[in-house]
């Protein structure tokens, strides 16, 4: 009897070990490396874009301030540039986008209300221009994203609500007007990413509610469809707000964010299969209201705050490489 | 009791030299390195940590348009400030106020 039991007790060990090892298997794979980094320039809730392989950033807050100055990172080069400060207000949650080789910087909050302006950004005369103002009314922590020749900004807090409106910005005749179709909850803090020529759009709160659902939008005929929730599977633990998501060659990613606690963790969204695998989380603190910069083959993740903490930090996910804690 | 006062009278002088000598020690090898080049007309400088370049600017920050520093002692000025702040571990960047209280000249081009 005695022999019995152990015997049953060995076979769980051994059954719980295989399970383990095939879990650690998952996590082994993508590795995180250190980038450039300006030692204590911590900041959150900043906003950037990508435009020909060049990372830019600004606005944000330090805990004290809110801020005005505008980087570029160059990814090749692994250094920083000075570019001109954002002309608008000073603030944090604001939504950017590139679009056809400029960027747009618009909305967010000042630390007293939350603001409709938007800003256009020439990278190659380091120049800002006043655009029409965001349609939807004053916002922070909405979703945006160019795609197509136009661009998109919705979801988000208007100072009273949470929101679920989208907008279309046309940058040839600068002007906004009402995109309808999205069948998603209202939220803020929400986070997207896009493959190939179709933008994902998840995550997200609103009334202390995790947002599970899921959406793929195509810029080609303006149509969202509902994918897999987000809490679909017993194992998915990505529900969250205040993440960042990105996307390298062909595959998804949501990385950092908020639920009940900052997180590290690391999500991957494959489009064909419409399935979540858990990788190794971001090797630096876990975090909220961090930046991703992504050309599509390469991605960083930078700043952002864990708890009263503001970090200064800058990775690089390798997703498709093994775990290295050296680097 | 004078022998223990003449004692911790001593040793706080010693810790207290000790502080001064580590912290100006600390402070003179400075891990940051400026390089001032020659860029379209003007200068630009480049900020390195350990040898490898974390800044490097063509151009006048904060500014709007690309514009080079008019001269050499203006780059110089605006990368001592950028190192002085690196080392006291705040934020790097340059306010257009700071630009103004540098006397920095911002229109050579024209």
């Amino acid at each position: 009897m005695i022999t019995n039991s152990t015997k049953v007790l060995v076979l769980c060990a051994l059954a719980l070990s295989l399970f383990n090892c095939s879990s650690d298997d998952d996590d082994d794979r993508g590795n995180w490396v250190e980038r450039s980094v300006f030692d204590g320039v911590p900041r959150s809730n900043v906003v950037g874009f990508v435009i020909d392989e060049l990372g830019y950033m600004g606005t944000g807050y330090d805990g004290d301030d809110y801020l005005v100055d505008f980087w570029q990172y160059n990814i090749a080069g692994d250094y920083w540039v000075q570019k001109a400060d954002f002309p608008g207000t000073e603030r944090s949650a604001a939504t950017g986008f590139a679009l056809d080789g400029l960027g747009y910087l618009g909305t967010g909050y000042d630390g007293v209300d939350e603001l409709s302006d938007f800003w256009q950004y020439n990278p190659s005369t380091n120049t800002w221009t006043q655009k029409a103002d965001f349609m939807g009314g004053v916002r922070q922590a909405a979703i945006g994203f160019g795609a197509n020749g136009t661009g998109y900004v919705g979801t988000g807090y208007d100072g009273d609500n949470d929101r679920k409106d989208f907008y279309k910005y046309n940058p040839t005749t600068d002007t906004w007007s009402e995109l309808v179709g999205f069948g998603g909850e209202k939220r803020r803090f929400g986070t997207t990413f896009a493959i190939g020529d179709k933008v994902y759009i998840g995550t997200g709160v609103s009334n202390g509610l995790y947002k599970t659902d899921f959406w793929e939008f195509d810029p080609a005929t303006e149509v969202f469809t509902s994918k897999l929730d987000l809490d679909e599977e017993d194992d998915y633990s990505i529900t969250r707000s205040n993440a960042v998501g990105f996307s390298i060659d062909g595959l998804g990613y949501i990385v950092s964010g908020y639920n009940g606690g900052v997180l590290n963790s690391t999500w991957e969204y494959d489009p064909g299969k419409d399935e979540w695998e858990d990788i190794t989380g971001l090797e630096g603190y876990s975090r909220q209201d961090a930046l991703a910069f992504s050309t599509g083959t390469r991605a960083f993740v930078l700043l952002g705050r864990s708890g009263s903490l503001y970090l200064d930090d800058n990775y690089e996910l390798f997703p498709q490489e093994d775990y290295d804690d050296e680097d | 009791m004078k022998n223990i006062l003449k004692f911790a009278f001593g040793f706080g002088l010693i810790a207290i030299i000790v502080v001064i000598f580590y912290q100006t020690s600390t402070e003179s090898s400075s891990d940051y390195s400026t390089r001032i080049y020659t860029v379209n007309s003007g200068f630009g400088y480049e900020i390195s940590l350990h040898n490898k370049i974390l800044i490097k600017q063509d151009n006048i920050p904060a500014i709007q348009n690309e514009i080079p520093f008019c001269n050499e002692d203006d780059a110089n000025k605006i990368a001592a400030l950028v190192i002085d702040k690196l080392e006291r571990k705040v934020a790097p960047t340059i306010s257009k106020i700071e630009l103004q209280e540098n006397k920095i000249v911002l229109n050579c081009l024209n």
